[in-house]
């Protein structure tokens, strides 16, 4: 049986699905050859089904890096779900005890996600270099560029690293890169035989839209006249904890529609129970923040709506991907006020470390200041860049976000077809403009139409909350 | 009023009639066992807050809302009380919270590990409730790594074919004893078949109460199921207990004052226990502070003479502002800070009688 058969089987007895996703199948083939791959397909469709099939194909350990730790933990419990039990996340959420045992007992898992900050720790990479790994995976590969805009300074050690453990086949995962971005990623690897498979970030099925208002309480008011009329569920992004907490207080008390808030600030506790209500439609609207993954995936998203403005249009092609992944009707709507980009602008330079915050750090590197310059210019340091080096490379990052957000902004305000500008973007040309498209020449766009218009409100059957109710339905 | 959590914790732990330091509190409530710490708990009379700060996810105290507020006033070097608007929004609290209760609560949070209890009761909620409806497919809530493997060895030992209906059938009856809302706090928050359980902030807003008189009235309702499943033979639940006692001492400090009261010498202490002298004088002060008057022999380290001649000196001076700095150079070089301590400690308790 040839390799992409036995695939297809693993997929059907494994996985219960008929047929791969696009994008899918070309990369498992790609990797079957032998080659490296960069592979560049849109959030949700199916891209960890890639390495963990392949680790069945090769049955060998698949190491895993990936940047988010709480989407390690949702990733690990997903696969644990579907049965796959020999699955570890090595990072800064274990205790010591526990990572002593992970690194002890590594060879028995397949499956091992890791924080690039402790892959590159001497003792995780030794016991690393003793597994016989059959694919290394860079998740969010993007983050290696110095284009790429989560730039983590730890992804750029990971060319050396892959080295170290002795070049295994690697693949390279990511929702949105340039071509620009593309070439960097493959340069600062030092990889020279690399595939590439390219899926069409565009998506059809989303309508796209954007408002501007002239303050935020008429940003407000634009955001209940939607919510009122819009199919559910639906996902609004806020940059601040405090305004998501704030916008679902104010929609929960409306009492119309069952809302939460979703951000780094909830405990496990919370997060679990939200996201499985989120999941179970027992809520309709979760007013999250951007800088927070949502682990579990979820195909029936009606709308994502930015209540702030994202720092670049990667993230945001990442953010509104979660709408229709079903493929039915779904929509897009930046909302925008006047002195929006202050906003973002504040996100970017508090990501950046100043001059003065480097001048200071390197006068004395106990120095207060807080944590994620810290880290960055650490990181630095500990790579022997000087104070000037170190300063070109911040005005240079600073500079690329400026561009990024600048880019978020003419978003906005575009005239002409927002998805042509969008796909522009990423070097994807596109001329098919039309009603169902965007709200270019079609400023107050007809929800009906647009089959988004929510019907009258369903009596969501009420659920019995007293515990004699509880106690009957758990047991 | 205040009806945040910070804010709430803030007015509980202090006192219009007493000055605190902010810091100390702070140590308190996330649970750092410093003999200082101890010390100024035992004199704000919050010994039993200790720890706390992690069952509500706090590990500092928001002073500013409340002195914007007008109900906390700043003293010098990071001491704070409250005023008289403070005093009262305290005194209201209290009474919204049911004071008796909590104490009890707090009691018995500082015996049992009520944390991870409360973990691995809701684990074995939901692994129970799906096989109960033969459900092998589901994620698991997220808990520690300890407790889990803790709950899939228990798992393993108990008939699983009955468990379900056991434990149904505990817990309602300890539902049955609790007030309904209270009741009903508790079951909503669980997790499992067909049940994705309600966050406390749901469960405070259905019950258009308070997050933290919600919060605590959960705490209070893991006192009371630690104590129901105590008085019960073969509880299901009661197993999930082993390991998760704590001891207000520290079994290092125990040590030492048994060795202390069979040898009566520090210095042979210091030796039987390879402890430097330090160490074994903040074991001992640890064990004054949680041990009645009568229960510590305070004259083997502070002879009656020396104890009369600090009061006459320190006399009119509350005990809340000695200081060892400002004792005169003779008094200073015949006592060290040890005995000062234990002094301070001696007197508290005398006090409070
Ligand atoms: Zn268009």
């Amino acid at each position: 049986m040839n390799g992409m058969n036995l695939a297809t089987k693993i997929l059907n007895n494994r996985f219960g699905f008929d047929e791969f996703k696009s994008g899918q199948s070309e990369t498992i083939q790609a990797l079957l050859s032998g080659s490296d791959v960069l592979s560049i397909m849109p959030t949700g469709s199916g891209k960890s089904l890639i390495y963990q099939l392949y680790g069945y194909l090769v049955n060998q350990p698949v190491v895993i890096v990936s940047p988010l730790i709480s989407l390690m933990g949702d990733q690990v419990d997903r696969m644990n779900f579907m049965g796959e039990k020999r699955v570890c996340a090595l990072n800064s959420m274990n205790d010591w005890k526990q990572r002593r045992g992970l690194l002890q007992h590594l060879d028995q898992f397949r499956y091992i996600f890791v924080s690039p900050e402790l892959l590159s720790s001497p003792d995780v990479l030794k016991r690393m270099k003793k597994l016989n790994i059959g694919l290394f995976v860079i998740d969010e590969a993007h983050c290696i560029s110095k284009w790429g805009l989560d730039f983590r300074p730890e992804y750029l050690d990971l060319g050396r690293e892959i080295r170290a453990l002795g070049h295994p086949q690697t693949l390279m995962l990511t929702a949105t890169a340039s071509g620009r971005v593309q070439n960097d990623i493959i340069s600062h690897l030092q990889l020279t035989n690399v595939k590439k498979i390219i899926e069409n970030i565009d998506r059809p099925n989303i309508f796209l839209a954007a408002h501007q208002s002239s303050n935020d309480e008429d940003k407000q008011e634009e955001l209940f006249r939607l919510i009122n009329k819009l199919k559910y569920p639906g996902i609004i992004y806020f940059s601040s904890r405090d305004k998501a907490d704030e916008i679902a207080e104010k929609i929960r008390a409306d009492g119309n529609v069952k809302v939460a808030s979703y951000h780094a600030g909830l405990s496990n506790d919370d997060r679990y129970r939200i996201q499985h209500q989120f999941m179970d439609n027992e809520l309709q609207i979760i007013c999250a923040t951007s800088a927070f993954g949502m682990g579990i995936d979820k195909n029936d998203i009606r709308f994502v709506i930015h209540y702030h403005m994202p720092t670049d249009m990667e993230s945001y092609v990442q953010e509104i991907g979660r709408a229709g992944r079903d493929g039915k009707e779904s929509i897009a709507i930046m909302l925008y006020s006047t002195g929006d980009e202050q906003i973002a602008q504040s996100l970017i330079a508090s990501s950046i470390p100043s001059d003065q915050q480097i001048n200071s750090f390197f006068d004395d590197p106990k120095v207060k200041i807080s944590e994620q310059p810290k880290r960055l210019l650490q990181f630095y340091m500990n790579h022997d860049y000087s104070r000037e080096e170190t300063k070109k490379v911040f005005a240079v990052v600073a500079m690329n976000k400026d561009q990024s957000l600048r880019q978020v902004i003419s978003y906005i305000n575009n005239v002409g077809c927002r998805r042509k500008y969008l796909l522009s973007l990423f070097d994807v040309s596109f001329n098919d403009h039309d009603d169902t498209c965007c709200d270019f020449g079609n400023e107050k766009f007809d929800l009906d139409s647009l089959h988004l218009l929510r019907g009258r409100n369903k009596n969501t059957s009420k659920i019995k909350n007293d515990w004699h109710n509880i106690l009957a339905r758990l047991f | 009023m205040i009806n945040n959590t910070n804010g709430a914790l803030c007015l509980l732990v202090f006192s219009s009639h007493q000055k605190r330091r902010v810091r100390l509190i702070e140590n308190l409530l996330t649970g750092k066992k410093t003999v200082a710490t101890l010390y100024w708990a035992m004199r704000y009379q919050l010994l039993d807050l200790l720890g706390v700060g992690r069952y509500f996810n706090i590990n500092q105290l928001e002073i500013n809302p409340l002195v914007q507020n007008g109900l906390i006033m700043r003293t010098d070097n990071d001491q704070v009380h409250l005023t008289a608007a403070g005093k009262q929004a305290k005194e209201e609290l209290i009474q919204e919270i049911n004071g008796s209760d909590l104490s009890f609560a707090l009691h018995t949070f500082q015996k049992i590990d009520l944390n991870n209890f409360k973990q691995r009761f809701q684990l074995l909620v939901q692994v129970l409730s799906e096989r109960v409806h033969h459900v092998r497919q589901y994620y698991p809530i997220n808990v520690d790594g300890t407790n889990k493997a803790f709950i899939k060895k228990y798992y393993r030992q108990i008939d699983r074919d009955q468990a379900g209906a056991l434990l149904k059938d505990e817990l309602n009856q300890f539902l049955s004893s609790l007030e309904f809302d209270r009741a009903n706090l508790f079951a909503q928050e669980l997790v499992g078949f067909n049940t994705n359980g309600l966050t406390m902030q749901q469960i405070a807003a259905n019950l258009n109460q308070s997050l933290f008189k919600t919060a605590l009235d959960d705490l209070i309702n893991y006192a009371k199921l630690v104590s129901f499943i105590s008085h019960r033979d073969h509880s299901i639940i009661a197993p999930l207990l082993n390991g998760l006692s704590k001891h207000s001492v520290s079994t290092s400090a125990e040590e030492t004052f048994t060795e202390y009261q069979q040898l009566r010498d520090l210095k042979q202490v210091e030796k039987r226990r390879k402890l430097r002298e330090s160490t074994v004088l903040e074991h001992l002060l640890e064990v004054a502070i949680y041990t009645p008057l009568a229960g510590f022999p305070y004259r083997d380290f502070v002879s009656y003479d020396l104890e009369n001649k600090i009061i006459r000196h320190l006399s009119g001076i509350p005990v809340d502002e000695w200081d060892y700095r400002q004792l005169s150079d003779f008094l200073s070089n015949h006592l060290s800070f040890f005995q000062f301590r234990l002094l301070e400690i001696k007197r508290t308790k005398q006090d409070v009688k």
